[in-house]
């Protein structure tokens, strides 16, 4: 009996030690030294320098990166972006009494404006004819489902589940229910990268409707971007209307950017119709052939 | 029968490690909106990185860092290396700390994060503005920064449950009883 508890004991003991040697080699047994480490910083830098002075060479691989991670990203990120709502929405209840208040007296006023809109509607109608000008106004447009969002100090960019499948090309201009929300500046199979118009790399050509002046909105990487390109002389006054000029073919014409709000440096802003913060869908404009 | 068994109780320990570094990946990529402040990221895989750096080096060898860097850099716009240099240069030098991070009290652990992310962030921010020229808002790295400090014992809380089901190595240092 002795002899039998000795083998089952000397069993066990060899079966924990082959347990204990495989758990040693298996995490990973491929480079923890510190020269892997260094070999792998090397490369790194070298990336950053290539992505840097070609940074175009890299959008093939980041539009394979979105598409792979695509599902997880819109599996993990859907309960996120629903609870973002509900706090939006908590939040600001005590905001939607006074807005409720603030909008009945704005629709008063914007009664009285449709009507006048329908008549110069009427006469608009007319002198085009007479003029027989051809208004380039034919766009299509895609519904894309925000998959995440990189609004960080850095980037401010939105990820999109749509792309080539849903027709999209680069450069087209992205519009939510309030106003401009950006363009597309990476097109994937089934996702798209947004760049918004607050981001460092922003430029929009805009109409400040009041004065008629002419300006580019440039992002500043914050909330709201700014107007530049302004002559001294030129009187903006706040609160006044910005819309997109549709200089330069990008954007069309007329699309609600935000409100123009002088900042503490004297400058002037635009304060975006678009809240990125509760954006879910946005839309895609393509120019139809 | 009983060895393949063994090896299939470590590898379901050793997923669960890894899908919860997949799944705190995802959410540094999605940024959280806050109804006080913009969208944000908070630094999710940093805390990953410098608990496993500490605790279990041998998890995450610098070719996966050195992958999820890329893949970070790719999904999230920034220049491509830049975040796996980063997150490199953090797993090096925390792991080369781990003999005395190792023994230490949970404060001790949280103030070391909390130093290790301030100087992630900072070379974010430096080495971004240096290759794109452009010195962004030092208020929202801060608020991340902050928010990833107040969530780092939670998310250590996670992390030490997944170290509690990986099976003891012999002549490691572990601080999981």
């Amino acid at each position: 009996m002795a002899i039998h508890r000795q083998i089952s004991e000397f069993k066990d003991l060899n079966r924990r030690l082959k347990f204990k040697r495989a758990a040693r080699r298996l995490p990973l047994p491929w480079g923890g030294s510190s020269v892997s480490s260094t070999i792998f910083m090397a490369i790194s830098v070298i990336l950053i320098a290539a992505s840097t002075f070609r940074p175009a060479a890299f959008e093939g691989a980041r539009n394979v990166t979105a598409d792979i991670f695509a599902p997880a990203l819109s599996t993990v990120g859907m309960p996120f972006q629903q609870v973002t709502m509900f706090l939006h929405n908590v939040t600001n209840l005590a905001q939607l009494q006074a807005d409720k208040s603030r909008l009945e007296e704005e629709n008063m006023r914007l009664r009285e404006w449709y009507q006048t809109a329908l008549l110069l509607d009427s006469e608009n109608r007319s002198l085009r004819e007479l003029l027989n000008l051809q208004v380039d106004s034919s766009y299509s447009h895609v519904s894309a489902r925000i998959l995440a969002d990189s609004g960080n100090a850095y980037v401010k960019s939105l990820l999109v589940a749509a792309g080539t499948d849903e027709g999209l090309i680069k450069g087209a201009a992205v519009v939510a229910g309030e106003g401009l929300v950006g363009r597309v500046v990476e097109v994937g199979e089934e996702t798209s990268r947004i760049i918004l118009v607050n981001d460092v790399n922003s430029r929009v050509p805009v109409v400040v409707e009041d004065s008629g002046q002419h300006a580019i909105m440039a992002g500043m990487n914050e909330q709201n971007p700014r107007l530049i390109h302004i002559p001294e002389d030129t009187t903006i006054n706040e609160g006044a209307r910005v819309v997109t000029s549709g200089y330069g073919g990008v954007y069309p014409q007329g699309l609600p950017v935000g409100r123009v709000v002088a900042n503490e440096n004297g400058g002037l802003e635009v304060v975006l119709f678009s809240d990125f913060n509760t954006l879910q869908i946005v839309r895609v404009l393509l120019r139809e052939k | 029968m009983q060895t393949l068994s063994e090896y299939i109780d470590i590898f379901i320990r050793l997923s669960a490690v890894y899908v919860l570094l997949f799944l705190f990946f995802i959410l540094n990529i999605i940024s959280i909106s806050t109804p006080v402040a913009m969208a944000m990221d908070i630094p999710f895989i940093v805390m990953v990185f410098y608990y496993w750096s500490i605790y279990r080096p041998t998890l995450i060898p610098p070719v996966l860092v050195f992958i999820i860097g890329i893949c970070y850099d790719l999904l999230s716009g920034w220049p491509v290396g830049l975040n796996a240099l980063i997150l490199l240069t953090l797993r090096h030098n925390v792991s080369s700390q781990r003999l005395f991070m190792t023994g230490q009290q949970f404060i001790v652990v949280w103030l070391g994060y909390t130093f290790v992310s301030a100087v992630a962030l900072f070379l974010q921010w430096g080495c971004f503005g240096l290759l794109r020229l452009n010195w962004s808002a030092v208020e929202p790295i801060l608020t991340s920064w902050t928010f990833g400090v107040f969530l780092f014992p939670v998310v250590s809380v996670i992390l030490h449950l997944s170290h509690k089901m990986l099976p003891e190595i012999q002549g490691q240092y572990s601080a999981v009883k």
